[in-house]
């Protein structure tokens, strides 16, 4: 795939539907899976991993949900290319630096994407928007089921068998991202870590493990992905996040009635700085597009639909920036890059 | 560095999560382990991928589904601290599972679960899956 099909690759997600879609953005599902015929990729010499991503590929060709997927090598994908699958959350940072057998298949609707030969065979994970993870479930399944045909390490007491123990059993991650601005500026946050912790929830930044929550996005997971069934463990998701929702539109009402004109003011500037600043880092952007997103669902900053809202936060990442400059840029080219794109697209929106 | 200031909360749970997670690795013994038990089988590999315990300590990860085998009386105790569980209740592969599956393989594994309490003596967790096995039955009985 070229830098420009994979910058232009659509994804499902981004157009915002599903529910609570003003406060959970995307709902995501991650099956870990092995083939119980090849030793982990971490212990797989070059011609057992070459061998893996054949087998699989094999099994693509034939399946009627992902043979019309693309299934690219990462080594075959130039560095920002790799980095822009990275910004889309289609691939693991450490997956960028390629190697024998590390491959990527991409649905042609940008709903499914499988890694193969990351830390396990194979990483098949499933986004959409809004809070959906039955829907995301479904799917999820529904693949799996076509690529069981691959024969999966399995034992009958601990489930699905993975080379990291965290893993193991269902080798399920269901996760969603929340967009918590008023919970954040409550200084909510803390509590609200430790409530989904003590229910066997993980709350992280946008990027994943060890990453700091920028524009206000955090992920919320399961912990642990043995002992419970899948349904159970979404469900708990779910539910935890649906809580969220209702408390971060309380927060939000508390936070008007409290500030008033200074929480209008704040968003006002916010969207001022993106409609005419000339440079603009993406830590600046996301801050900026977290308090215009608030604003809009509160009705004081111009409307901005979803799907817009998802395009803007993808769009202004470093690598992206650079993809659509066609070249690299210097840190201060990108900022002028960024701030010219966001003008551009703000401008187009009704301010009345 | 903003975030850190806002939640300073969350740099701490970080921390604490970390030193949670060597918690988990540094006791790595296994089950009813005497200290002659210990060195035994500290030479022991894995007869597939050749991976030892002490590969396994450096880098966190098994290197084939044959480990799970090979380490058994290690890897209990500790899939235990990481799920709080060790018995797999949801589904399995080898049949069409939305339309079966998941209830009968959740029994299942609540029976072998429950056999396990028994031997081990855990009366009240076996008191706990005993009344949840008795209620799924009920459960499917009245489905068919």
């Amino acid at each position: 795939m070229t830098l420009e099909e994979i910058v232009r690759y659509p994804l499902e997600w981004t157009k915002g539907k599903g529910e609570r879609s003003d406060v959970a953005i995307s709902s995501r599902i991650r099956l870990a899976r092995n083939i119980a015929a090849y030793r982990f990729p971490v212990r797989c010499d070059a011609g057992e991993l070459k061998e893996v991503a054949d087998a699989i590929s094999k099994v693509l060709t034939t399946s009627p949900m992902l043979k019309r997927s693309k299934y690219v090598a990462i080594d075959d994908l130039f560095p920002l290319a790799r980095q822009v699958l990275v910004e889309d959350h289609l691939i693991s940072p450490e997956f960028t630096k390629g190697g024998v057998g590390r491959m990527v298949a991409l649905d042609e609707r940008g709903l499914v994407s499988i890694m193969v030969n990351e830390e396990e065979h194979l990483r098949i994970q499933v986004i959409m928007g809004g809070l959906n993870l039955q829907e995301v479930w479904r799917i999820a399944q529904a693949i799996d089921e076509e690529l069981e045909a691959l024969g999966y390490a399995f034992d009958e007491r601990l489930g699905f068998l993975t080379s990291c123990p965290t893993n193991v059993g269902t080798g399920m991650r269901a996760s969603v991202m929340v967009h918590i601005p008023a919970l954040e500026q409550m200084r909510s946050c803390g509590s609200l870590i430790r409530e989904c912790n003590r229910l066997g929830l993980t709350v992280r930044g946008t990027y994943g493990e060890g990453t700091e929550a920028e524009g206000a996005l955090y992920q919320i997971s399961n912990q642990v992905t043995l002992g419970l069934s899948e349904e159970e463990l979404i469900e708990k998701v779910s539910s935890v996040v649906a809580q969220v929702a209702d408390q971060e539109e309380a927060a939000r009402q508390e936070l008007l009635r409290r500030q008033g004109v200074k929480l209008e003011d704040e968003m006002w500037r916010s969207w001022g700085a993106l409609r005419y600043a000339r440079l603009v880092s993406s830590r600046e952007a996301l801050k900026h597009l977290s308090l215009v997103k608030m604003g809009s669902d509160l009705g004081i900053t111009p409307h901005l639909d979803a799907e817009e809202w998802n395009s803007l936060i993808l769009n202004i990442q470093p690598a992206h920036v650079e993809a659509f400059a066609g070249r690299a840029l210097s840190p201060e080219e990108r900022d002028v890059a960024r701030g010219n794109f966001l003008r551009g697209r703000l401008k187009m929106i009704n301010e009345e | 560095m903003e975030a850190d200031k806002l939640f300073p909360e969350f740099g701490q749970l970080d921390s604490a999560f970390g030193s949670l997670l060597s918690s988990l690795w540094e006791p790595f013994v296994p089950e009813k382990a005497s200290s002659h038990h210990l060195t035994k089988k500290k030479t022991v590999s894995c007869p597939k991928c050749g991976l030892d315990l002490a590969g396994f300590q450096q880098v966190g990860k098994f290197g084939c589904a044959k480990c799970y085998e090979t380490f058994k009386e290690y890897i209990n105790p500790l899939v235990r601290k990481i799920h709080g569980a060790d018995v797999h209740r949801g589904l399995r592969p080898g049949r069409k599972r939305a339309a079966k599956g998941a209830p009968c393989g959740e029994l299942d594994a609540l029976r072998r679960e429950l056999q396990e309490a028994v031997e081990k003596e855990e009366y009240e967790r076996a008191a706990q899956l005993r009344d949840r096995i008795r209620t799924l039955e009920g459960r499917s009985g009245h489905d068919a």
